[in-house]
């Protein structure tokens, strides 16, 4: 194996059956897959038969990857990707990244991802100690939660470890349970935890003492610093300084009234949207200045968006966070205006190791099905699932958990419980492929809706919510995707959409597969002020990634890099049977209007128009070089170097 | 000796951009292994503390060292390891009450602080000002306010509104 900068040059294999481990040499595939998600779509669709292989499989693999600039010096390098089969969506496209520093802590035992494959007997966890691999027996951690499992491991394993692990959900194959590491970050969607339990392993422990070498560290060095600078500039323009102010101070749920602007917070599951009376009760100041402590962050960023909050009386209780999403889910989607009660949701979801979106949708949808009499109290063990019920809500968490009583039904999702439901249920499910939205009323933006709607692994902001669309400046509209009307939260536009949604789904792939955080690249407002900034950023983003490798990376390979891992994910899915109609907008979105109050967008908010929004999946088909029934062409898949997936993806289609 | 590093642990967000900016300076490469700034944390309760070298006046460290490895730099104060010299016995190591020197297997020495010659790496690269490299002199009187404001915390937090913050 060469010498490898920024990458680490291995892959370690890890096999649950047979208790053992290999590894294999990572350099050949950096130039065509980076690193991480998108060498993770590589290793994924090579190794494991993803049109037949259910998450539960032995076959199936969880399958980390970190990327080049992971624990380096690069801002906001503490990320990480974990690609399987998942068991909560329906088009089986398992995918979730996290922060924290279990990432860098990968690389620092000497790899760039690990795969974990097959099923051990008994409970059991994994110690890598760079080339050391230990396989040791769980059955006392077993059922106990995150944070003690994480203090025990640290304290049996010693100072200088890193600790990802599952808690009772992912243990009892809770279909949305997570993957988690610290007080504070999840491998959060689609369900991994539940895979990494029917795998019994409960945890692996990250204990390195490699460094990521880096090829040109004076140049490197400087870039990094300047790139600081920039981050934490107000002058860089209006939204990127409110961007980093709103961040670092508050948090993700600092954005809550930025967000509602243009009616994109979703309240009352999805029956209204805008900006919410109970506003300043979660969001960010509201809860930073009552239970705050103090500010704390992944590894290798400026920005520390997350809170350390500890809460005394009724609710008392101690952790870190809470995300946007989930302040949004449990309170805005719940109605629970009480700030202390959704801190108390959090920790729980997080020690049980949920994610805490699903978790609290599944809430959330309870409540309007109780509203609307499809359920009574007898659906949840007596407990009368009404808006707001927030003790009630604490009191089911734990039974999801271990799956007793109701809470073996509600360990589905909410998605699986309406279709055991019928008909009617599912129509308040405001799903895509069987996971249901992140805190984004698509009704609010046909950009956000396209990209929600054909996300491949369900609907969430992270697959491409174009943020050209709802910072509206149309300077950097045109600058994305060719046309003013992509800024335009209102416009059916079919190419300006169409463009605009491909290219941030390409942009956000690639923080994704170097190990940085999309909020900074690209997600959040940073950069968007001008074509200036989004100019500087690309260049930050190819030269920090040249310098660190040593691998001469320019904008195209970059672009190239990130359309064959989107149609690699797209192949996969199609191979899983994923057609046009699973890329249509849910009931809600097809049949309703939203009522609301927000400054910007038409109140009622209008359902989707389908002859005007099939136009536009029409041209995003195209664009995307996929037949008009949403699957890769042959000859798509040749342009962008996959010829052996059109071979392998023809024979299951 | 003037200036030494100062830690807030009520700033420090636990980025541990210190120890990636430490091994970078230093090797040339990036890594907790390899930095001399090391964030110490409290998982559970979310609290970290990045801890170094003290550059004690009469560091047991140098006592320790029989090959005489361990000098101070006159200009910047900063014990300083002469890795020539240095047989990586690692004694420095044992008798350091904050953990300051460590053993580094990339040259198979001992490596601690140096102080980046008086313009310490972790200063500069912390983003929050959790780490700072302040005047001796000055450090009594930060935390002589601190300290009284402790012990009158009731009163300050009644006058609250009489006493706004004020920015320097």
């Amino acid at each position: 194996m060469a010498e490898t900068f920024g990458n680490m040059g291995l892959i370690l294999k890890l096999d649950m059956t047979s208790l053992s481990s290999t590894t294999e040499d990572a350099t050949p595939l950096y130039k065509k897959y980076l690193g991480g998600r998108s060498l993770n779509h590589y290793l994924l669709l090579r190794d494991v038969n993803v049109a037949k292989v259910q998450a539960f499989d032995p076959e199936n693999e969880l399958i980390f990857g970190v990327g080049p600039l992971g624990g380096t010096l690069f801002p906001s390098s503490g990320r990480y990707q974990v690609t399987f089969i998942a068991p909560l969506t329906t088009s089986g496209l398992g995918d979730a990244n996290s922060g924290g520093a279990v990432g860098p802590a990968i690389k620092y035992c000497g790899y760039d991802s690990v795969i974990v494959k097959g099923k051990a007997a008994k409970p059991t966890y994994i110690v890598v100690e760079n080339e050391k691999i230990e396989f040791l027996p769980a059955d006392d951690l077993w059922g106990k939660g995150c944070n003690d499992t994480t203090e025990i491991l640290k304290a049996r394993h010693g100072e200088d470890v890193e600790v990802m692990l599952i808690g009772p959900a992912g243990e009892n194959l809770c279909k949305y349970a997570n993957i988690r590491t610290k007080l504070t970050n999840s491998l959060g969607r689609s369900g991994g935890g539940a895979v990494m339990g029917s795998k019994n392993l409960k945890a692996i422990v990250f204990k390195g003492s490699k460094p990521v070498k880096i090829a040109e560290p004076e140049k490197f060095l400087e870039l990094c610093n300047n790139l600081q600078k920039d981050i934490m500039d107000p002058d860089m323009g209006p939204i990127h300084g409110a961007t980093y102010e709103l961040m670092s101070k508050y948090g993700t749920p600092g954005l809550t009234r930025m967000i509602g602007q243009t009616g994109m917070v979703p309240i009352k599951n999805w029956q209204e949207c805008g900006i919410w009376e109970k506003d300043e009760e979660l969001d960010g100041p509201g809860l930073v200045s009552r239970w705050g402590m103090k500010r704390d962050a992944c590894q290798g960023c400026p920005i520390h968006c997350h809170s350390i909050y500890h809460v005394e009386g009724k609710y008392a209780t101690h952790g870190g966070g809470p995300e946007y999403e989930t302040t949004c889910a449990f309170g805005h989607k719940c109605l629970v205006s009480d700030g202390a009660a959704v801190l108390k949701m959090n920790t729980l979801a997080n020690d049980f190791g949920f994610d805490s979106v699903e978790l609290a949708n599944m809430f959330s949808t309870l409540m309007e099905w109780y509203d609307r009499g499809i359920i009574d109290a007898s659906f949840t063990d007596g407990i009368p699932m009404t808006w707001s019920n927030a003790d009630g809500v604490l009191e089911l968490i734990p039974k999801i958990a271990v799956r007793e009583g109701c809470g073996d039904e509600l360990a589905k999702g909410p998605y699986w419980v309406g279709l055991d439901l019928g008909e009617e249920a599912l129509k308040y499910v405001y799903h895509q492929k069987g996971m249901v939205a992140t805190g984004v009323e698509t009704r609010s933006t046909i950009g956000a809706m396209l990209s929600f709607a054909i996300s491949n692994r369900g609907s969430h902001h992270l697959s491409g919510l174009p943020t050209a669309e709802w910072v509206n400046n149309p300077s950097v509209a045109v600058y994305v995707a060719g046309y003013e009307e992509a800024g335009d939260i209102q416009s059916y536009h079919p190419e300006a959409k169409s463009n605009l949604v491909r290219y941030y789904e390409n942009l956000f792939g690639l923080p994704d597969s170097l190990g940085i955080c999309k909020f900074t690249y690209g997600h959040a407002g940073f950069w968007h002020d001008s074509v200036e900034n989004m100019d500087k950023f690309w260049d930050y983003l190819v030269k920090g990634t040249s310098y660190a490798t040593g691998i001469e990376y320019t904008k195209k390979d970059f672009e190239e890099i990130a359309e064959r891992s989107w149609q690699m994910e797209r192949a996969l899915i199609a191979m899983r049977g994923m057609r046009r109609v699973d890329d249509m907008p849910n009931w809600r979105c097809q049949n309703e209007e939203c009522p609301g109050d927000h400054p910007v967008g038409p109140i009622p908010l209008p359902k989707i128009d389908m002859e005007k929004f099939n136009k536009v999946v029409d041209q995003y088909y195209k664009l995307r070089g996929w037949t008009n029934d949403g699957v890769p062409t042959r000859a798509k898949l040749e342009e962008v170097g996959l010829a052996d997936l059109a071979d392998r993806m023809e024979r299951y289609l | 000796m003037s200036k030494m590093i100062v830690v807030d642990p009520i700033e420090c967000a636990g980025c541990r951009t210190c120890e990636m900016a430490c091994s970078l300076v230093h090797h040339g490469a990036c890594g907790p292994a390899l930095s001399n700034m090391r964030v110490v944390e409290w998982v559970r309760l979310g609290i970290t503390v990045p801890m170094t070298c003290l550059q004690c006046e009469d560091p047991i460290c140098m006592e320790a060292c029989k090959t005489g490895a361990i000098t101070r730099n006159t200009v910047t104060g900063a014990m300083i390891i002469n890795q020539d010299v240095c047989v990586g016995c690692k004694m420095c190591m044992l008798v350091c009450p904050v953990g300051a020197p460590h053993y580094s297997v990339a040259v198979s020495k001992m490596e601690k602080c140096d102080l980046c010659d008086g313009d310490p790496t972790c200063v500069k690269a912390c983003p929050t000002g959790a780490i700072k490299y302040v005047d001796v002199e000055d450090v009594p009187g930060d935390r002589r306010r601190d300290g009284a404001s402790l012990l009158i915390s009731d009163m300050l937090m009644k006058l609250k509104e009489y006493n706004p913050p004020v920015q320097a």
